[in-house]
This record gives C-alpha cells, structure tokens and sequence, in this order.
C-alpha cells in the first residue's frame, strides 16, 4: 500500500490501514521509546497513547510530512512529556560547535561498556538524535522532520551527542557537560 | 555527519543490543487494534458518510431523460384527430386543434 493510499485509507477511518499502521509502526516506536525512556512499562503507554493520538486526530493530519514522521513526531513529543514529567527536561542551548575534532583520539580503544554506560547518561536531547539518526537510520532532514527543529540543529546535536561520547570515552565513562 | 566510523558502529551495536529482545506482546497489539475498532453508531455514521462516485455521462442522460418525461405530454404524439365531410362529390377535410395535456 504506497502512502498515499495507506493515508487515504486512515483517513476513510478503514481499519486494514489502521492495521497496517500498528503492525509496521507499533515495535519500532516501542524500541525507540524504550531507548529514550530505558524504561519498559513506559515506553509502552507511551506507544499505546501515541497510536490513541494517531487515531483521533488523523482526519486533522494535512500531509505536509510524511506518515511514519508524523508518528514518530508525536512518540517523541510524548516521550518528551514523561521526561519533563521526572524533571530531567533540560533545554538545549544552539550552538555550532563544528566538526568533530577528538575522532582520532578514541577512534581505536572504544571500551563498549563505557560507551555503553555513556549513552545510558547522555542527556536525552542528543541521545534521541542520535537513536534516530544510528538507531531508526533517518536523515538529517527526516529527523529535523520529525523533532520540528532545523537541520543545522539537528547536525549540531548530533555532533555535540559524539562529542560528549568520546571525552566520555577518554575519561572512562565521565561527563564534563 | 558520520555514520561509518568506528563509534557510529559502536553506538548502533550498543542500541541494537539493548532492543533485541524487545518486543510488544500480542496482547498488547491486540488492545492497540481495539482501539480503532468501530462501534455500530460509528458504522452507521460511516454507511451514511460514505462517499460514492457517479458516473457523469449516464447520471446526465438519465437525468434529462427524467425531466422530458416529466416536462413533455405522453399525447403528444398521438395521431391528429381528422374528419372527412362528404358533401356530394366534395370531400372536407377538418383537421380539428390538438390539444395535449397540460402538465
């Protein structure tokens, strides 16, 4: 069903494109909700109230974006709620900070669990840049897209999430932010 | 942006580790599904809704068939009505007014 079709369809309320929807949609959104959340339960409702959003409000869904960016957008968008509902929510301040510049430096000694416990404390706003960008394998332009920011926002996001990685790599594990 | 470098390779490793075994259960889909399920009012609203495509050509055709039926007499092709007077060897011809039915 090309996308055109499938949005008709949603929007005629049929149910086989309802379908369609959650069985393409409903494990992906769960995996990077879980990736952003690193809770279960929560990554849940929030999958469950984002298809109850998609449902009522699609006849209002004009189609300036595509479908599966509308979802993830609003996944997102609800994602941001419950971590602003922990108090975590920390706003991110615009800034080009360039290239990467300490690519060589842990280009050959990457200790995965360091990573691995880096990404766990990555402030959530590089981290779903980069879940999008590594993880859901979207563009610059799809993610700007779907997270209503400009792409030079996005680049710069992306590029402080590595850096921030990589002098955590440097340093065992540890944040300077 | 990088996305072939060592650490981009790390990063999507680390993610695909971490979601591997995730997966929502048919339960849960299934209470996903009955969300959008339809009840009979909203079947109704919809049967009465819906949108049907008539064929231009014909729906015209048929609708100037209906309106001659209904503007044009059915008398109206119906034979004059003559009489024919014999006087001697004369014959008078009365072609008397047609009349058709007022609609």
């Amino acid at each position: 069903m090309t996308e055109q079709v499938l949005l008709k369809k949603l929007k005629r309320k049929e149910e086989d494109a309802f379908e369609e929807v959650v069985n393409t949609y409903a494990n992906k959104l769960f995996k990077v909700c879980y990736l952003i959340l690193k809770d279960e339960k929560e990554a849940e409702d929030v999958v469950q109230e984002t298809f109850i959003k998609v449902f009522k409000n699609i006849s209002s869904f004009r189609g300036d974006s595509s479908i599966y960016t509308w979802i993830y957008r609003i996944a997102l968008n609800i994602s941001r709620d419950v971590i602003r509902k922990r108090q975590e929510f920390l706003s991110f301040k615009d800034e080009w900070v360039g290239e990467d510049d300490v690519e060589e430096t842990v280009e050959h000694s990457i200790d995965r669990e360091i990573l691995r416990s880096s990404l766990e404390s990555l402030n959530h706003i590089y981290s779903e840049c980069l879940i999008l960008y590594y993880f859901e394998d979207l563009s610059i332009k799809e993610i700007s897209e779907v997270l209503e920011e400009s792409e030079g926002t996005i680049k710069s996001k992306l590029s402080r999430g590595r850096k921030l990685l990589k002098s955590s790599l440097e340093k065992g594990g540890q944040f300077n932010e | 942006m990088n996305r072939d470098d060592k650490l981009s390779e790390e990063i999507k490793n680390i993610y695909e580790e971490e979601t591997k075994k995730l997966t929502l259960s048919d339960e849960f889909l299934n209470n996903l599904r009955k969300g959008y399920k339809k009840n009979n009012r909203e079947r109704i609203i919809d049967f009465l809704n819906r949108e049907i495509e008539i064929p231009l050509a014909p729906a015209f055709v048929g609708m100037a068939a209906l309106i001659a039926l209904s503007i044009i007499p059915k008398d109206i092709l119906k034979n004059e009505q003559l009489r024919t007077i014999y006087i001697g060897s004369s014959e008078v011809i009365i072609r008397e007014q047609k009349e058709v039915t007022r609609k």
